[in-house]
C-alpha cells in the first residue's frame, strides 16, 4: 500500500505543485488548506508523513506539530516555509520536526527529503 | 412672502440657486449609481474568468513541470492559442508566474522561465515597459527582477534617474538581480537614506542569488550611516565571520544606529572578545545601546560582567534598573546579591544596592 | 413685526447657505484628495513583495497590544487567530483589565499559563500590576497575559506598552477580526519613509452578519439591520473619503483605537495614553504629533487603506447613541486640551488645516445642524415661515447627503470592493436614500447631547455590549 502523506498548505499554488509531484511519486496525498482542517484530518486518519507549512490560517503549524508530538511520536514531519530565519528553524527542530525545507524549494529536492524521512 | 404659491419667477434667488443645486445633486449622484453597478458586474464577470483562467493555468504549468510525457511545445503553443486572449489575461498569467517563481527553486524555475517566453509574456511586458505610464513599467521592472530576465539596457538606465521613487527602486533591484558580478556596485554612489523598505528588498534578492555575495566590508565606512547599518546586519546575515574585527571597530562609530546595530550583530554572532570594549563603553553610550549592552552580558558575559556596570547606572535611569534586574535573573543561583534587589522597590533601594555592590566586588 | 422676521428668515438663510457652501467645499476637496490617494495607492502596490518581507530577519519585531475586559464569551477563539499572524516576529499581549468575569482562569487552563516574575518597565505610571503569565507550550510562546486592576482602556495600553518588549506597538480591540497579512500592511509606512514614522493605521471595517469561523472572515454580508447598514455608509465616508484625503496632506488626526500602529519610543515620549479622556486614541496621535512638531523632528503619519480590521458595530439605537455621546466627547475633550494647535500656523497643516476642520465638522456641525432645525421648527409654528420653503431647504441638503454617501460607494467600489453581491450595492444605495432621514438625527443628537453631557461634567463609559462575534456568521 502507499505511504499517506498530509499536505499542510494554504497556497493554493504550492498545493497544487506538491500534489502533483508527491502523487507522481506514488504517494496517497491529503490535503489540507489550513490549519484547522488539518486538526480535523489529523483526529480522523493516520499519515505516514506530515507536510506543514507554519504559518496558516486558523490553527499555526506550531499548534499542529505540538498536537501530533502529543499524539502520536512517530509521525515524521517535515516542514515547509518561507521563513529563513534562525529562531523559527531551531524551534521547530526542537520541537521534534524532522526536516526543515524553505521556500522557494525545488521540487526534485523535497521529494528526495520525503522519501529519505519516510525510510528512517 | 405669506403664502404658498408655486409661481418660479416670484421665487427667491436663494431659493432657485437651492432648486438648481439639488437638481445637479440628483444627477450626479444618478451617474454614480450606474457607474457603480456598471463596475461592479464588470468586476464579477472579471473575477470569475479570472478564477477560471487561474485553475487551467495552474495545472498547465504542473504538467509541464513534473510530466515528461507531454509534448512541452506544443502544450506551450495550445494554452497560449486556447486561453490568452486580452491584456487582463496577460496580467493574470504574469501574476500566477511570479507566485510560482516565489516557491519554487531549482530546475522548474528554469522551466518557469520556459513557460514565460512560451506565452508571449516577455514581449508583453517589454511593450509595457516602452510605454508611458510608470505603473505599467514599474510593473513590468517588477516581473523582470524577480524572474532575473535580462532585457535591453537602454529600456533600463534612464528609469535609475527617474522622479518615480518606485520606478528608480525596481532598476535599481533588477540590475542587482540580473548582474553576473558586484550586485552592490550602485551602493558606492547611493545618495539619501536606505530605508528599511529597500533593505529587505536587497536582501532578499541576495539570498536568491547564484553569484558571490559581495563583501560587505567594503560600505563599513559609507558616510551615509544607514548603509553601514544595513551592511553590519549582511555580515550577519551571510556569515562573513572574516569582518568581525571591523565590526567591533563599528562599536566607536560616530552614530549611534550605527553602534546599536554592531552591538546586535556581535551579541547574536557571540563574539565575546567584543564585549570588553562595550563594556567601556557604557558609561558613555545612549540610553538604548546601554540597555542592548546589558543584553550583550546575557548573552555572552558573566554575572561580574554585570557588576561592574552597576556604579554607570544611576538612581534615574529606572527602565536600565529594570533590565539589569531582569538579566541579573538569567545568572541564577550562583549570585546571592540578587536577593537584596526587589522589583517592587527597585529604584529606592538602588543606592544602597550600587554600594553593596561594590563593596562585594572589592571584597571578592 | 412681519418685516422682521422675514428679515430674520433671509439672513438666516444666508448664513445657512455659506455654511453649507463651506462644508460642501470640504466635502468636494476631500472627494478629489480621496480618488487621487486611493488611485496612487493602488497602482503603488499593484505588484506587492510580500514573501520578501516574511522572509526578512530584519522586520522590525511588533507587540500586538490587546486589553480585555469582560471578554470571556470570545476570548480564547480571538486569541488562537491573532497567534496565526503572518509575521515573522511578534508577540501578542493580552491585558486583562481586572475582568470580573472567568477569563484569566480560562486562559491559564487553554494556553498552560504559568506566572512569571513580575518585571516591567515604568514607562508610564499605571494601576498595578497583578501578574504576568507565559504558556509553557512552544506553539504558543508569542503569547504573554498579563492581569491588573481595573484601570480602563488607556490604563490598560499604558501597561501594555511598559510590559511589551519590541520597539513597534499595534493597539487592537481584542474582539476585532484581523485579516492575516494586516500587520505586514501596516507595517509598511514605518519601512518605506525616510522621515521617522510615529503610526500608522487602517481603515475599520463593519463585521456584523458576516460569516467568521475562527477569528477569520469567510464571507462579506451586509448587516440585516438598517442601523448597521446605515453605519457601513458612514464608514465608507469616513475612511475612504475622510481620512484618505487627510492621509495626501498628511494631516490625520485620528488612528483609530481598534487598529493602530505606533513607534513606542515616541508614544512613550509622549506620555502614553490619556485616561482622562474618553477619546483616548484620537487624543493619543494628537499629542504625539505635537511633540514631535514642538521638538522640531520631521516625521509622518501612515496610512493603509486595504481592508484589515473587521468590527463590529452596535445594532441598537441605545448602544449607538452611547458610542457617538461618547465619540462626541473624546472629540471636544481633545480639541480643548490641543486648543493652543488650533489655527495656529506654528503646527502647519495640524494648526491651520486638521483641527478647525474637526472643530468645523466634527464638533460644532451637529451643533449647528441642531440649532437650525430647532429654529425653523420655531418659526414654522409661529407661522413665520412657509412649507414650501423649507421643502427647497430640505431637498438641497437631502439631495447632497445622497450624493455624498453615493461617491463614498463608488469609493468603495474603486478601491477595495468588499460587497461582492450586486444585491449589496443595490441595499447600500437604497439605504443611502433612507440614512439622511432616519439615521443621522439619532447620531446627531447623540453628539449634541455628548456635548451638553460634557458640560454637565459627565465622563462615564459607555458600555458596549456586543453579540460576540463569532456567532454572528451561525444562523
Amino acid at each position: 500500500m502507499s505511504k499517506r502523506i498530509l499536505v499542510i498548505e494554504d497556497n493554493p499554488m504550492v498545493v497544487k505543485s506538491l500534489e502533483f509531484k508527491l502523487k507522481k511519486d506514488g504517494y496517497t496525498v491529503v490535503l489540507a488548506e489550513d490549519g484547522r482542517v488539518a486538526m480535523q484530518l489529523l483526529k480522523d486518519q493516520e499519515f505516514d508523513l506530515v507536510l506543514t507549512d507554519l504559518m496558516l490560517p486558523f490553527v499555526n503549524g506550531n499548534e499542529i506539530i505540538e498536537h501530533i508530538k502529543n499524539v502520536n511520536q512517530e509521525v515524521p514531519i517535515i516542514v515547509l516555509s518561507t521563513s529563513t530565519q534562525e529562531d523559527i528553524i531551531t524551534d521547530a527542530f526542537e520541537m521534534g520536526v524532522d526536516d526543515f525545507i524553505t521556500k522557494p524549494f525545488s521540487p526534485s529536492e523535497l521529494s528526495l527529503r520525503v522519501k529519505r524521512t519516510l525510510a528512517k | 412672502m405669506p403664502t404658498l404659491y408655486f409661481n418660479l419667477e416670484d421665487w427667491s434667488l436663494i431659493l432657485k440657486i437651492n432648486l438648481i443645486l439639488s437638481l445637479i445633486f440628483s444627477c450626479i449622484a444618478l451617474f454614480f449609481v450606474s457607474l457603480v453597478l456598471y463596475l461592479r458586474i464588470r468586476k464579477n464577470i472579471k473575477e470569475s474568468h479570472r478564477k477560471h483562467l487561474e485553475a487551467r493555468f495552474i495545472d498547465f504549468v504542473n504538467a509541464f513541470l513534473f510530466d515528461e510525457t507531454i509534448n512541452k511545445s506544443k502544450a506551450l503553443g495550445d494554452f497560449k492559442y486556447s486561453y490568452i486572449k486580452s491584456s487582463y489575461d496577460h496580467k493574470i498569467l504574469i501574476k500566477q508566474i511570479l507566485i510560482f517563481d516565489e516557491n519554487l527553486k531549482g530546475e522548474s524555475s528554469l522551466l518557469i522561465k520556459e513557460i514565460f517566453y512560451g506565452l508571449g509574456l516577455y514581449k508583453f511586458l517589454l511593450e509595457d515597459l516602452q510605454g508611458y505610464r510608470w505603473y505599467y513599467k514599474a510593473r513590468a521592472m517588477f516581473a523582470f527582477s524577480k524572474l532575473g530576465i535580462e532585457v535591453p539596457e537602454n529600456y533600463v538606465y534612464p528609469l535609475l534617474q527617474s522622479k518615480r521613487v518606485e520606478l528608480r527602486q525596481h532598476a535599481i533591484l533588477y540590475f542587482l538581480n540580473t548582474s553576473k558580478t558586484d550586485p552592490l556596485v550602485f551602493l558606492d554612489n547611493l545618495e539619501g537614506r536606505l530605508t528599511l523598505w529597500q533593505q529587505v528588498l536587497i536582501e532578499n534578492s541576495l539570498k536568491s542569488f547564484e553569484v558571490e555575495i559581495p563583501d560587505f566590508a567594503r560600505w563599513l565606512d559609507h558616510h551615509e550611516d544607514s548603509i553601514v547599518v544595513f551592511c553590519i546586519k549582511m555580515i550577519l546575515s551571510f556569515n562573513q565571520f572574516q569582518n568581525i574585527p571591523l565590526l567591533v571597530d563599528c562599536l566607536d562609530h560616530d552614530a549611534e544606529e550605527v553602534r546599536y546595530q554592531a552591538i546586535q550583530s556581535l551579541q547574536t554572532m557571540e563574539v565575546s572578545e567584543a564585549l570588553q570594549l562595550m563594556l567601556t563603553h557604557f558609561p558613555e553610550e545612549t540610553a538604548q545601546n546601554k540597555r542592548s549592552i546589558l543584553y550583550a552580558i546575557k548573552k555572552m558575559g558573566t554575572y561580574k560582567d554585570l557588576q561592574t556596570l552597576v556604579p554607570h547606572i544611576h538612581k534615574e535611569d529606572e527602565n536600565l534598573q529594570v533590565d539589569f534586574y531582569k538579566i541579573s535573573r538569567c545568572f541564577e543561583d550562583q549570585i546571592p546579591v540578587k536577593s537584596l534587589l526587589n522589583i517592587e522597590t527597585l529604584s529606592k533601594d538602588w543606592e544602597d544596592f550600587q554600594e553593596y555592590s561594590m563593596q562585594q566586588s572589592i571584597g571578592a | 413685526m412681519q418685516l422682521n422676521a422675514t428679515t430674520i428668515i433671509e439672513v438666516f438663510s444666508v448664513l445657512f447657505l455659506i455654511y453649507g457652501l463651506i462644508i460642501i467645499s470640504g466635502y468636494i476637496f476631500s472627494a478629489f484628495f480621496s480618488i487621487f490617494e486611493i488611485r496612487d495607492y493602488k497602482r503603488r502596490n499593484n505588484f506587492q513583495d510580500d514573501a520578501a518581507l516574511l522572509q526578512s530577519a530584519n522586520l522590525p519585531a511588533i507587540s500586538v497590544l490587546a486589553p480585555a475586559y469582560n471578554e470571556e464569551a470570545n476570548l480564547v477563539e480571538n486569541i488562537r487567530s491573532l497567534l496565526t499572524l503572518n509575521y515573522p516576529s511578534f508577540e501578542i499581549v493580552i491585558i486583562n483589565d481586572g475582568s470580573k468575569d472567568n477569563s484569566l482562569q480560562k486562559l491559564i487552563t487553554t494556553f498552560q499559563l504559568e506566572e512569571q516574575e513580575p518585571i516591567h518597565y515604568n514607562h508610564i505610571a499605571t494601576k498595578k500590576l497583578k501578574g504576568i503569565y507565559k504558556s509553557k507550550i512552544k506553539a504558543y510562546k508569542n503569547l504573554r497575559v498579563i492581569d491588573k486592576e481595573n484601570g480602563g482602556k488607556a490604563d490598560a495600553l499604558n501597561m501594555g506598552i511598559n510590559c511589551c518588549i519590541h520597539d513597534v506597538i499595534c493597539c487592537i480591540d481584542v474582539d476585532c477580526v484581523l485579516e492575516r497579512n494586516s500587520l505586514l500592511k501596516l507595517i509598511r509606512p514605518f519601512l518605506n519613509n525616510t522621515k521617522r514614522v510615529i503610526a500608522s493605521g487602517g481603515i475599520i471595517r463593519v463585521a456584523n452578519n458576516c460569516i467568521i469561523e475562527d477569528g477569520r472572515i469567510i464571507e462579506v454580508r451586509l448587516p440585516r439591520t438598517f442601523l448597521g447598514k446605515a453605519q457601513i455608509l458612514e464608514y465608507f465616508r469616513a475612511f475612504l473619503m475622510g481620512r484618505m484625503a487627510w492621509s495626501r496632506v498628511d494631516g490625520l488626526l485620528l488612528i483609530s483605537g481598534a487598529f493602530g500602529m505606533f513607534d513606542k519610543q515616541t508614544v512613550i515620549e509622549a506620555g502614553g495614553y490619556n485616561h482622562n479622556t474618553v477619546g483616548e486614541d484620537m487624543e493619543l496621535l494628537v499629542r504625539m504629533r505635537r511633540v514631535m512638531r514642538e521638538q522640531g523632528i520631521p516625521y509622518k503619519v501612515g496610512f493603509v487603506p486595504d481592508p484589515l480590521c473587521w468590527t463590529e458595530v452596535p445594532e441598537s439605537t441605545q448602544v449607538l447613541r452611547r458610542q457617538r455621546n461618547r465619540w462626541a466627547r473624546g472629540t471636544v475633550e481633545t480639541l480643548m486640551l490641543h486648543k493652543k494647535m488650533l489655527f495656529n500656523p506654528k503646527y502647519g497643516v495640524l494648526g491651520l488645516l486638521s483641527t478647525p476642520y474637526w472643530m468645523f465638522f466634527e464638533w460644532f456641525a451637529p451643533i449647528i445642524e441642531f440649532i437650525g432645525i430647532l429654529f425653523f421648527i420655531v418659526l414654522m409654528l409661529l407661522g413665520k415661515i412657509n412649507f414650501q420653503v423649507f421643502m427647497i431647504f430640505f431637498i438641497v441638503i437631502y439631495t447632497f447627503s445622497i450624493l455624498f454617501s453615493i461617491t463614498a460607494i463608488f469609493f468603495e467600489e474603486y478601491s477595495f470592493q468588499q460587497y461582492k453581491k450586486p444585491k449589496y450595492m443595490f441595499m447600500l444605495i437604497f439605504t443611502a436614500l433612507l440614512e439622511p432621514i432616519l439615521y443621522h438625527p439619532i447620531v446627531m443628537w447623540a453628539a449634541v447631547k455628548g456635548n451638553i453631557d460634557l458640560i454637565r461634567g459627565k465622563k462615564s463609559w459607555g458600555e458596549m455590549s456586543r453579540a460576540g462575534l463569532g456567532n454572528s456568521g451561525k444562523t
